[in-house]
């Protein structure tokens, strides 16, 4: 068939903040954790690669070690963050394994962007993750990294794993229920909601367009529309 | 001319769904999510206005393939039995997860040829079925494609579906396809095609239609299906062919919207 013999896959990068997983107490709700892992896991066998960019360590170790959710200094963020990745993985393996979904970690640091040899390591692994169609699950490696890059809920990791991946469309879940945006390479006003439903087939209706060369020639948006941090 | 009101359409009646491979998966193979949750709300909302539902599904041997990470379909018997070993119980996991959420209980009968052959097995699948369905549970049934030989098959699950039909005396069989009827000519090849509506017989006429149309579609093509519209004619059940791209066309049959092609037996 044609289509198998198509070099190209249509590579997504996904942004969860883990405020849109939360319920109304700012506990962590399992049936949106649940949602997010079918959703994805449907959007993976329509035949894309996704990678998703997943923030939550810090919270729930927070969470776990009963401390505020907002700690101070530096240290104290960095072994919530290594107890709450352990736990954000957790969770993500067991919602995810039900629809037959792997997933893997990998946690960066911001210098490895700017090294061209670590930052080709970075693309083998998770070219090879998506290969063997598995989901990497990538967030800050907080416990090490000395400065803070999170500052504005990992969209500058978004950005900079959508660069390496030379990836074709970041999806970013917003936080009402079922509400999805897309944001496209080039201006800031190329996004656009989407409800759940229509990922799938709104994103394959976009994928000739943005497997163009000139359209892959253009960066992303440094900064998320308002609309969408806002949300 | 007065077309009589078919059986189905009425509050209660016993609805026999079949899907095939080709509705719950992508064109690459792996399992359509998003299709088998609106199928299983569907056949919830259904089942909660007051009609009996049985679900005949293929799909364990594609998704014991993806779960492999397969990239080709599988050959050899022996080959597709494991796969289905392992993607029923996928199947059937993903299935209930569905169903669970449309708060509808769901029940596992893999069924053989055999086991419908002789009167006293008959009786016995029957029971079961009966019986599941008075305690409320929508039954999901495929072939046990792990024991299931050569000469015991029913090699697909359209025939299958329209034995289930004629066992469980249903009023109708849906067939959920990834073509939209039965065609008068190959619809891809000439543009004159038209859906016929509706079958009264099964005339040399129609299996030339059959022949012309769709066979490349689907695991076992428009032939097949006439073999499954056979059964149910002669059991005096209606067989409606249409495409499941929307599960939503269930409910929209039962309302009494034409979809697709409708096999009814000549009084």
């Amino acid at each position: 068939m044609k289509q198998d013999e198509m070099k190209e896959v249509l590579k997504i990068v996904v942004k969860v903040e883990i405020s849109v997983l939360l319920d109304e107490a700012g506990r962590l709700d399992p049936g949106r954790m649940e949602r997010l892992a079918m959703v994805l896991s449907n959007l993976a066998n329509s035949g894309t690669h996704i990678f998703l960019v997943s923030s939550g360590a810090i919270y729930l170790g927070a969470q776990l070690l009963g401390l505020p959710a907002q700690p101070e200094g530096l240290v104290d963020k960095q072994a919530m963050a290594a107890v709450g990745q352990a736990e954000l993985m957790k969770l993500y393996r067991r919602h995810f394994e039900g629809y037959n979904q792997t997933v893997a970690q990998v946690l960066l640091t911001g210098d490895i962007f700017a090294d061209n040899e670590r930052s080709g390591n970075a693309r083998n692994t998770l070219n090879h993750l998506s290969r063997q169609e598995i989901i990497p699950v990538i967030n800050e490696n907080d416990s090490v990294s000395t400065e803070d890059i999170e500052m504005d809920d990992n969209y500058y990791l978004v950005r900079a794993v959508a660069g390496l991946m030379q990836a074709h469309l970041i999806l970013v879940k917003g936080k009402e229920k079922n509400t999805w945006y897309l944001v496209r390479r080039g201006s800031p006003e190329d996004h656009e909601e989407i409800e759940e439903k229509k990922i799938v087939s709104r994103i394959h209706e976009l994928a000739p367009r943005v497997m163009e060369e000139k359209y892959l020639n253009r960066p992303f948006p440094v900064m998320l529309p308002a609309e969408i941090i806002q949300s | 001319m007065t077309v009589m009101e078919p059986k189905w359409k009425k509050t209660r009646s016993r609805i026999v769904v079949k899907v095939g491979s080709s509705t719950l998966s992508y064109r690459n193979g792996k399992i359509n999510l998003q299709r088998i949750e609106q199928l299983a709300a569907e056949l919830a909302g259904i089942k909660k206005s007051g009609h009996e539902v049985i679900l005949v599904s293929s799909g364990a041997i594609a998704v014991g393939g993806g779960l492999l990470g397969l990239k080709e379909k599988p050959r050899a018997l022996a080959e597709k039995q494991a796969l289905a070993a392992v993607g029923q119980a996928e199947l059937m996991k993903i299935y209930q997860k569905f169903f669970d959420s449309a708060g509808q209980t769901v029940a596992q009968v893999l069924l053989t040829r055999d086991g419908l052959e002789d009167e006293e097995k008959r009786r016995n699948a029957r029971n079961t079925l009966t019986r599941l369905l008075e305690m409320g549970i929508l039954p999901i049934i495929n072939e046990n494609d792990t024991v299931s030989t050569f000469g015991i098959r029913f090699g697909n699950n359209d025939v299958l579906a329209a034995s289930v039909a004629a066992l469980l005396q249903a009023d109708l069989l849906i067939i959920l396809s990834d073509i939209n009827g039965l065609y008068t000519a190959d619809p891809r090849t000439d543009p004159s095609a038209r859906i016929i509506e509706r079958v009264e017989e099964l005339s040399p006429e129609i299996f030339r239609s059959a022949g012309g149309s769709g066979n490349a579609f689907g695991t076992g093509g428009m032939a097949v299906k006439l073999d499954a519209a056979r059964i149910t004619m002669e059991a005096g059940i209606d067989m409606i062919i249409t495409n499941g791209e929307d599960p939503a066309i269930i409910s929209q049959i039962l309302r009494g919207h034409p979809a697709g092609t409708l096999f009814t037996p000549a009084k």
